[in-house]
């Protein structure tokens, strides 16, 4: 199969005062289209470090990272934020949705960046908002959701625009339990009914058990891949 | 959606918004009531000084401004003649001749200014008829009408004969003899003590004038349609070899007295709205601060910074418009109001009597007074919110979605 994400070699260092972290020491990983990634390891590890490169909001010290046929190298600071736009989905660790605008507009937020008619907008805002499970609930201002229901938003605004890759960075975080298993059930659904290729970074046991493939970062580097 | 963002954005700290408003506004409204109240000063005293003697402006000889010499007299042609009757009813037209001569009463001799009027056209060009406080104006053809302090100074009254000597146009002995029948006061001292009217064709035979005239003045109520007729009428009196010349150029002392206060009070609302906007820019600056991490996690999802920065600029604008819309209502009504009700300023009363005014002024809106002020502070503000939005293109976005 296609890899939709090819990390070659890829190093990340960083400096803290006068100490020099090395985040990501070498990491070469593919994933390929439609499959269900977990990122796990100890706090430190590079887990969100690496999301972030392969995501496009941080840049690499050495190596490379391939986003379906882009190097994100050769890419320039527009053309990244442009890749994100259209190509991947962000479901942050804090529910990460715009204040003042309700949750089909939060939903539809991206697809009004990328210039989708107020029609369609709302008609997908719609869907992806009764297959998250929040029907009725369109017009709450996040203020009015409770955490799980915001962190369901955010995963509607991460497929709405019906990426190749979603990415989520400890969505589970700030979650409950039973809060936890619904989030983490939409993601698997969404990747087995509709093929959305998920990579997961969390601490979160139960997110290990709902991912079909495992990476398990140590110090920077993959320490095991099953 | 830029514009629905913007407009949420900026009532998400409704308190802090309306304070802003209210700062804003008040400065608006400041700009407009001060600056109107200025014109009406300015207005008033642009209109008592001109309506006394000189008019809103005069055709004359090219040399006359310089050196005004009893030979730098015109003609007045036909086609001037014509241009001058064509013009609206509103504007009113008078011919004068001006001499200086020495008057004499029985005791006393004193250098005086005679002015020659066409007495029936002179109530509508000076305000000298209305303010006779002694007699009547001109009715008779030797009749003269006298400031007060001059009358005063020569001892004279009403029904007295007063003798006049001067250099006639042909460079001939001057001399009459006229019956005072009216006394002035305009308030203004220079006038009062050196000024007396005779009639134009009075004038004519004393000073061997034939015909030729020193100016004709053009004045009326309405200014800025005086002004649209004296722009029509130049390029004829132009033609003609003479100059017509606005109450700028014949008071050029008040003109720079107006200019001088108008610009010291343009530099004092320039520092007032610098004081506004930089207290303000502290607050739209904690505004963006506090937002770090949704613009953060705005520009994770591809926003470019750019648009964040407009949509930070539209807010700003927003907050502008709705402080200043405000602000020109406040200041438009207590305007208007003050406008027909007068400010008294008895204290600057010595002041306002240089210029022959009351001590009562009345706001006067015009479309400068309006709109010059509010449109500083909108685009000052504008100006001072590309600071913020500057400061968003230099997001990182990891840091910025750690940010507290």
């Amino acid at each position: 199969m296609t890899a939709v994400i090819e990390c070659k070699d890829v190093k990340r260092t960083y400096v803290s005062g006068k100490i020099e972290v090395q985040a990501l020491q070498g990491v070469s990983l593919n994933v390929s289209a439609g499959e269900f990634v977990s990122l796990s390891g100890p706090s430190g590890c590079g887990k969100t470090t690496l999301l972030n490169i392969i995501g496009g909001l941080d840049r690499p010290n050495g190596g490379d990272v391939r986003v379906e046929d882009q190097w994100l190298n050769e890419l320039s600071n527009s053309q990244l934020a442009d890749l994100r736009m259209n190509r991947i989905g962000f479901v942050f660790q804090a529910y990460n949705l715009i204040p003042v605008l309700s949750a089909a507009e939060n939903v539809g937020f991206i697809m009004q960046l990328q210039g989708k008619s107020t029609g369609e907008r709302r008609r997908r805002a719609k869907q992806v908002l009764d297959s998250v499970g929040l029907s009725g609930m369109e017009n709450r201002r996040p203020a009015e959701l409770s955490g799980g229901q915001q962190q369901r938003v955010a995963v509607a605004r991460a497929i709405a625009s019906s990426p190749a890759i979603v990415l989520a960075d400890e969505p589970t975080a700030n979650l409950d339990s039973k809060a936890s298993d619904a989030l983490l059930q939409l993601l698997r659904q969404l990747n087995e009914e509709e093929g959305v290729t998920i990579v997961i970074a969390s601490h979160d046991p139960k997110a290990l058990e709902y991912a079909r493939r495992h990476v398990r970062l140590v110090d920077g580097q993959i320490h095991s891949d099953a | 959606m830029m514009l629905t963002l913007a407009w949420r954005n900026l009532w998400r700290r409704r308190r802090r918004t309306l304070f802003s408003i209210v700062a804003i506004a008040i400065t608006a409204a400041v700009v407009v009531f001060l600056p109107s109240l200025q014109a009406g000063s300015y207005s008033s005293m642009v209109r008592t000084y001109i309506g006394f003697t000189d008019g809103y402006a005069q055709v004359q000889h090219k040399d006359y401004l310089s050196t005004p010499a009893m030979r730098d007299s015109f003609q007045v042609t036909e086609a001037l003649r014509t241009a001058l009757k064509d013009l609206p009813p509103d504007v009113s037209v008078g011919q004068r001749g001006v001499a200086y001569v020495l008057l004499s009463s029985d005791t006393r001799s004193i250098g005086a200014q005679i002015l020659g009027v066409e007495p029936e056209a002179e109530p509508s060009i000076s305000t000298i008829p209305s303010n006779i406080v002694q007699g009547d104006y001109l009715s008779k053809n030797d009749q003269v009408v006298l400031g007060e302090v001059l009358a005063r100074n020569l001892q004279v009254g009403i029904g007295d004969s007063i003798t006049l000597l001067g250099v006639g146009h042909d460079a001939s002995l001057a001399a009459d003899v006229l019956t005072v029948a009216g006394v002035f006061r305009t308030g203004i001292t220079d006038i009062d003590r050196t000024l007396a009217e005779i009639p134009l064709k009075r004038f004519d035979a004393t000073f061997a004038m034939d015909g030729e005239r020193h100016s004709i003045v053009l004045n009326g109520g309405d200014m800025a349609a005086l002004r649209h007729e004296v722009r029509g009428l130049r390029p004829l009196v132009e033609e003609e070899g003479l100059a017509l010349r606005d109450w700028t150029e014949l008071q050029p002392s008040l003109d720079a007295a107006i200019r001088l206060d108008a610009t010291s009070a343009v530099l004092i609302y320039a520092v007032l709205i610098v004081v506004v906007v930089i207290s303000l820019l502290n607050t739209l600056l904690i505004s963006v601060l506090e937002r770090t991490r949704e613009f953060g996690m705005m520009l994770a999802l591809g926003v470019k910074p750019g648009l964040l920065g407009r949509i930070v600029w539209v807010e700003i604008g927003l907050l502008s418009l709705l402080g200043v819309l405000a602000g020109m209502l406040g200041g438009v009504i207590l305007t208007f109001w003050l406008g027909r009700q007068g400010i008294e300023f008895e204290s600057a009363q010595a002041v306002f009597e240089q210029y022959g005014m009351s001590g009562t002024l009345y706001p006067e809106l015009t479309s400068l007074t309006l709109f010059a002020g509010p449109a500083v502070i909108v685009l000052a503000l504008l100006l001072a919110g590309t600071y913020p939005a500057f400061r968003i293109q230099g997001l990182r976005i990891i840091e910025a979605m750690r940010a507290a």
